[in-house]
Parts: C-alpha cells; structure tokens; sequence
C-alpha cells in the first residue's frame, strides 16, 4: 500500500514550494505595497541627499592621467636634457612634531616644475620605508630602510626610471623601474622633501571635531651627484605648487639641507558621490525586512502555517523556499531602486559641483559603482532572510521587526560617537556592514586621506564588507532552521 | 488499494497535563467515521499529530501505511481542515488554493473546480477577510479536497455553517465516503454526526471510550429501557424508583425511562400507584443520549465531578 502510494505521488520538487511561496508573497496588496514604498523610498531619500549636497568647484590640480592630485613639495633641481642619473645620500631626517608619518625625502625626476607633470621618485618615509612612486598613483613599497644612511639614486632612460639603493654609496641594488612616459626630451632632476598634513578627529557623544595640521620636514642630502648633464648646471630650489608651508633649501653642489611641506600623491574627493547617491538605502530598505519578516510571522498570527506544513510537511524546506524567495525579490527590489536612484543622482549632482576632476562622471557599469549597486541589493538580500529567520524564532511581527531596525540602524547611529577606529572594527561586525561597498573612493596606501566609518569606510575594505551579513544570515537561517524543526504547530 | 488512518497506543503529554493516554483506532474507507467527545477531550490533538503538525510523547499515527512527513505529495493523499480561520485575511480565495496547489504540484484547474464544488465559484476572487465564518468553513473544505485525497480529516467542519449549509455538508460527506474515501469528522455535537457517520468514535479525556458502528452504539445505549408518557412525570419517577432503584431517569417535562424492568411490569406498577399515563413503549436511544451515557459514564469512572458534562435533553 505504501509502495503504490509514493508510486503514485512524486516528491514536490523544491522549486515548486518556491512558486507557492511566490504566490503567497504577490498575493497580500500591503506586501507589495511594503516593497514599492521600499523601491519609492530609497529613490526619494537618495534624490534628496544628493539634492542637498553641494560642494564648491575648487581649482584643483590635474595628474598626467586626468585625475585630482596634490602636488606641492620643496624641489631643489637642474634640469636634465636627456638620460642620465641623479644620486644623493638622504639622512638626518627630521620636523614638526609630529612629523607625519608620509612625509617624503629623495630623489626625483619630473617632467618639468609645474603641478601635475609626470614624475618619478625614489624617496624614504620616518614610518613606511623606502617607496618608489610615480604619476601619483602608482606606489612601490621597496623595504623598511628609514630615512638613515640611505643612498638613493634614480636613472632615466627615455621614458623608463630605475630606482638603486645602496648601504655604503658603493654596492647598489636595483629596486625597479617605471614607466613614466615623458618622452625622451628634457626633464628636471633633483632633490626633494614633502611632509603633508596631519588629520586628526576627536570624537565624543557630542560629537566630531577636527581638522589638519600642516607639518614641515627636513632632509639633509649630501654626495649629490647628477649624470647626463653637459658641464656645471647650477642648482635651482622652489615650491612645486602650494605647500601649506613654505619649503626652503639650502647648500651647494653636493650637500644640501631641504625643508619643505606638502605632499605628491593623488587627492581623494571628501565626498563619495556614489554613496551620496544611495543614501535613501537605509530607511528604504525597512519596509522590506518588515515584509520580510510577515511573510512568516503573519503564517504564525494567521495559523497559516498549519496548511503550509500540512502541505509541505518537510518544514526546513519550508524556510529555505520562502528565505530564497524573499532574498530574490529584496535583492531585486533594491537593485532596482538603487540602480534608480543612482542614475537619477548623477544629473542632480553635477549641477551641485560634483563636476571632474575631483568628481569624474561615473558609469553605472564601472567596476566600483557597479559593486556598490549590486553590493547594497545583496546586502538587503541578506538582511531579508535575517529578517526572516528572526520571524521564525521569535514568531512575532513586532519583536522581529523591531530587532531588524535596530540591528541594522542603530549601529549607522551610534557609530558616528566612537572613536573611529573602534567604530570601523565595531561597525564590520554588524549585519549592515554590507553597505561598506557603497564606498566608491579609491583608497590608496600613500594617502591618508578622512576614513570614517558612517562614510563606508570600514576596517578591511569593501569585499570584507560582506562577510558579516552573510554570516548574521546564515546563523539567523541555521536557528530558524532547528527551531521550525522541534515546534508543535 | 485502500487507505485507512492507524492510530497505535497515542500518548500526548504537555508537561504534567495528559491530552491523550493511549488510544488506538482505524479509519476504515468509504465509511464517514464521527470523532466525538468534549471540547478538551483531544480530538484536535489527535487529529494534528495525524497530520504532521505536532509529535506525539509516544504511539504512532500513520496514513495509508506512512508517517505524514513521509508522504512526499501529503495534499494528495489526505485531505484536511483544522481551522477554517487559517487563512491570510487579505488574500483572495482562489489566490488562497493557488499556493496550495503549486505545492503540491497540481493543476491551476483544480482551483475553480474546487470551488465550484464548494459553491465558492462567485467569489473566487473576493478577500478571505470579507468571508463569513461559514464561507471560511467551505474554503476550507474545498483546500481539503484540492488534491482528490483519498482520505479526509476534518475539524469540527459544520462549525459556523447555517442550516442549509450543515444540510449540504452532511450530503458533501455521505458522497464522498460512497466514493471510498476514509474520512474522519470530528465534533463536539453528536446530533450533528447523526444520519452521516456510520461509525463512532467517542473520546473523552484523552482516552476511546467507543469504537463501534453507529448501529451498535444506538442499539446498546437504548438496550433494555422503556419510556412512559405521562402527565405526573414526578409520580411515575418516585412510583418506578421504588421498584428498580437508581435506574430511572426523567427524560423531559412529560416522560421518564427505566431500565431493568420490561414494559408489562413498568405497566403494573403504574397501575398499582394509580399514576395516569398515556403511552408505554420500547425506548429509542438518539446518538446523543448514547454519548451522554458513554462521557458520564467514563467521568464516574474516573471520579471526578464532570455530571453536567454533555448537553441533556
């Protein structure tokens, strides 16, 4: 009798609880309602950030590439009509306390003396060693030799640059070489110091306060010697752009003692116009973790389930076809509105200031805005079956609502009043930590660039983001799990 | 092919509180089979632990040979109602049958078919929240019958329904057990199981105190009594309880019953008494008299106060 039945009757397939929970999902007005006021919200509240925010169109120095730099520094330089070396033995490094710990001394050969040309520079820092960097970008660490008894020496040839280092100024070792790309015509060689500002924030429950401190570093050069040079070219000094201190050089020939202030690297826009584009996404996404959460607990309230496990009495299979189905549609839901609200930004922020090069125009498929949409739409996604899975447990609509807002949110809130490298750590361990890859800005090692934690920023950068709602999901999905298991109905 | 519902020495227990305390029977098909007892008795209980929603403390409820859980397609096989309020207020009835029946695999069809067998086609697309209580309990049955089961468990079904419609239930039940199906209808009025079950289960706190034909019940509980006529009720009671003590009982305004006497000595005495009386005949038991007798009974057993329990005539 058993055999004839199951012959008779075939397995439901998974799929088919997944087009029930479908049904059920499509089938209450307010659940649909509840998703469109999310997609209607998140668009809203994103136009109006973006509407609000505006930012003065500063005169901003353009890298070889087109993009925003700093360049301003103490150069002490000859010019250098073709290939040759420069060569200087950096010591003694020293400055305003503190000295901050990108402050840069060494050797380097630009494409002239204006801000933004093409360089490259062989150069030790008090606190990240030896780098060879260039065009701004582009950041070498070569190893932990601080700025004593270092001999560094640079040579061009056409439009590749070889870094040398050397202990003694007698065995030399090669570091590497980059390709500039100023051509074969003249350039200008020389020494140089930089030493960019200090940023420093305080914050307390009252709130942040802060700002930068200009610093100045000294560097004593000496067996200075250029190669390539047709007889004795005299030495000349300036400030390349605007240090925020003046710089000063002096000595002669082979021995020089160089202050200056400043920094050569890329200049990171304050503001992240992806993310000030998504910022509806928090509020946005509460009504569909409220929905998230009644698709269970309204089975509870209505003795629903009863009929649901009635037919489908395998009930985990149950939870997992209805956490797929309200992951699925979440997802969909916020790629939607954020996709939206990130398109309908990009015009609205242009007129506000947003313009290049601080603010390049940016592309819905370009790598990182592309990651922000599709990471905000798989965060919610997340979120949803977070929610779920507390409906499951706690079976009330309230209680789990209430604890999937103050998850989610709370965190964003409070975050603002830590200090902020505890709120980084803190804030990658929360379930809306996923909402870190709306962080668009490239961050680069060489910067040290205003990293808070309600800007996105979090400790171990956006792909890290998503370890926490992945887990808080899968732990949330394992309880419900065991719990719909052991329960009388 | 049959399918019958087995019950095996079922125990439930929530904490010190016993729901049920072993009890066994089978569900036999093409017959409707009345699950009766009072509310508490464990009807709901058991019928839950049938399908799959709680776990029985020991005992087995198996459907066509399995565990409800493991019946791959369950919709298919049983067929049940439990709670007719069971359903999101705000979701159309045949959006309601939809779900279900994508489950379990079946046709979209099936829906307006079961509707129409229920007599809900007119409002296959009106919220369930505006339905009446009676229109939920017809929802509810056409769910139980989405999947052409061949066996039914139904929960207190005429529960909220009118006249007409505990008529049409009754005559919906009696076809469906013509067709063989194994169908188990629980309620907590006896009445209402008359001229549909043709079997009888009486559970009263947590145990089956009857598990017979409805025949045999009837004939057992009105075994060896007779009913008097008469306008002096009191006198007649007081005149037979002296000739058989403690087996007489009135059973309205105008009549009394005896057992243990036979009609001709109830006649002499009476006669002897002088008590007028218009009619003295063999006594017919209703359904409900047998299973006032049965919960009584078991409640004395048991020794605890419960006389009142069941509705007197």
């Amino acid at each position: 009798m058993t055999i004839v039945t199951r012959s008779r009757t075939g397995a439901q397939p998974f799929v088919a609880l997944m087009t029930a929970e479908w049904t059920k999902l499509r089938s209450v007005r307010s659940w649909w309602v509840g998703l469109l006021s999310s997609i209607f919200i998140i668009v809203v509240v994103s136009l109006g950030g973006a509407s609000g925010s505006t930012v003065e169109s500063l005169d901003v120095t353009v890298g070889p590439d087109g993009e925003a730099v700093t360049d301003a520094f103490q150069f002490v330089h000859q010019p250098l009509p073709g290939d040759g070396s420069i060569t200087a033995r950096v010591g003694n490094f020293r400055g305003t306390e503190p000295l901050s710990p990108w402050a840069k001394a060494g050797v380097i050969i630009k494409d002239g003396t204006s801000p933004g040309a093409g360089y490259a520079a062989l150069l030790v820092t008090p606190d990240h060693g030896m780098r060879l960097q260039s065009n701004f970008t582009d950041d070498r660490y070569v190893d932990q030799t601080g700025p004593a008894d270092s001999w560094l020496r640079l040579t061009r040839d056409g439009d590749s640059v070889t870094g040398w280092n050397s202990r003694d100024g007698r065995s030399w070792r090669e570091v590497g070489t980059v390709d500039v790309g100023f051509g074969r015509g003249p350039v200008e060689v020389g020494l140089f110091v930089a030493s960019p500002d200090v940023f420093r924030t305080e914050r307390s429950l009252a709130g942040s306060s802060g700002g930068s401190f200009p610093t100045l570093g000294t560097a004593e050069f000496d067996d200075v010697e250029v190669k390539g040079v047709s007889g004795s070219t005299a030495w000349a000094s300036l400030d390349v752009g605007k240090p925020s201190t003046p710089g000063s050089a002096t000595g002669e020939a082979t021995s020089w003692t160089v202050s200056g202030s400043g920094d050569v690297a890329p200049l990171p826009p304050d503001t992240d116009a992806v993310r000030l584009s998504l910022t509806g996404v928090f509020i946005g996404a509460i009504p569909v973790l409220a929905v998230s959460v009644l698709l269970i607990t309204a089975e509870f309230r209505h003795g629903m389930l009863a009929a649901t496990i009635a037919a489908a009495p395998r009930r985990r299979r149950v939870v997992l076809a209805k956490a797929i189905v309200i992951a699925l549609t979440a997802f969909a839901a916020t790629l939607l509105a954020a996709a939206a609200a990130f398109l309908l930004s990009q015009p609205i922020l242009q007129a506000n200031g947003f313009t290049p090069p601080m603010y390049p125009s940016r592309s819905l498929l370009e790598g990182p805005v592309l990651r922000a949409v599709l990471g905000t739409a798989v965060t919610v996604g997340l979120l949803a079956v977070l929610a779920l899975a507390l409906g499951v447990v706690l079976r009330r609509s309230a209680a789990a609502i209430s604890i999937v807002v103050f998850l989610v949110v709370l965190p964003q809130l409070l975050v603002a009043a830590l200090p902020v490298g505890i709120g980084r750590t803190l804030l990658l361990f929360t379930p809306g930590a996923g909402f870190g890859l709306q962080r668009t800005t490239a961050t680069y090692e060489h910067v040290t660039a205003s990293c808070l934690p309600e800007d996105g920023c979090l400790a171990g950068g956006p792909w890290l983001a998503l370890a926490a709602p992945i887990v808080w999901a899968a732990v949330g999905l394992a309880v419900a799990l065991a719990a719909i298991r052991r329960r009388d109905l | 092919m049959e399918h019958h519902i087995d019950v095996r020495d079922l125990r439930k227990s929530y904490g010190a509180a016993v729901a049920l305390d072993g009890i066994s029977f089978r569900v036999a098909p093409g017959h409707v089979t009345g699950f009766v007892g009072p509310n508490g008795a464990g009807k709901t209980t058991t019928m839950r632990i049938i399908l799959g929603l709680a776990a029985p403390t020991s005992g087995t409820a198996t459907v066509a040979g399995c565990t409800y859980r493991e019946v791959p397609s369950p919709l298919r096989l049983v067929g049940s109602l439990l709670d007719a309020g069971a359903v999101h207020p705000a979701r159309r009835a045949d959006h309601h049958l939809l779900w279900l029946a994508q489950a379990t695999g079946l046709s979209r069809a099936r829906v307006p078919q079961v509707l129409e067998v229920v007599g809900l086609g007119g409002v296959a697309k009106k919220r369930v929240g505006t339905f009446s209580l009676g229109m939920r309990q017809r929802l509810g049955i056409a769910a139980a019958l989405l999947g052409d089961p061949p066996i039914l468990v139904l929960d207190e079904p005429t529960n909220g329904l009118d006249p007409e419609g505990i008529w049409w239930m009754r005559g919906l039940l009696r076809d469906l057990a013509s067709e063989g199906r194994a169908i188990l209808v629980s309620s907590h009025l006896m009445a209402e199981l008359e001229g549909v079950a043709s079997h009888i289960l009486v559970l009263g706190r947590g145990r089956i105190l009857a598990d017979s034909t409805t025949e045999e019940l009837l004939r057992h509980a009105s075994a060896g009594r007779v009913l008097v006529l008469t306008d002096h009720a009191p006198a007649a009671l007081s005149a037979l309880a002296a000739a058989a003590p403690g087996r007489v009982e009135p059973a309205g305004p105008d009549r009394v019953t005896v057992a243990g006497l036979t009609s001709a000595q109830v006649l002499r005495v009476l006669e002897e008494a002088h008590v007028p009386l218009h009619e003295v005949r063999a006594y017919q038991a209703t359904l409900e008299e047998a299973y006032r007798d049965l919960t009584v009974g078991s409640v004395d057993h048991a020794g605890a106060g419960h006389r009142g329990e069941g509705a007197r005539p």
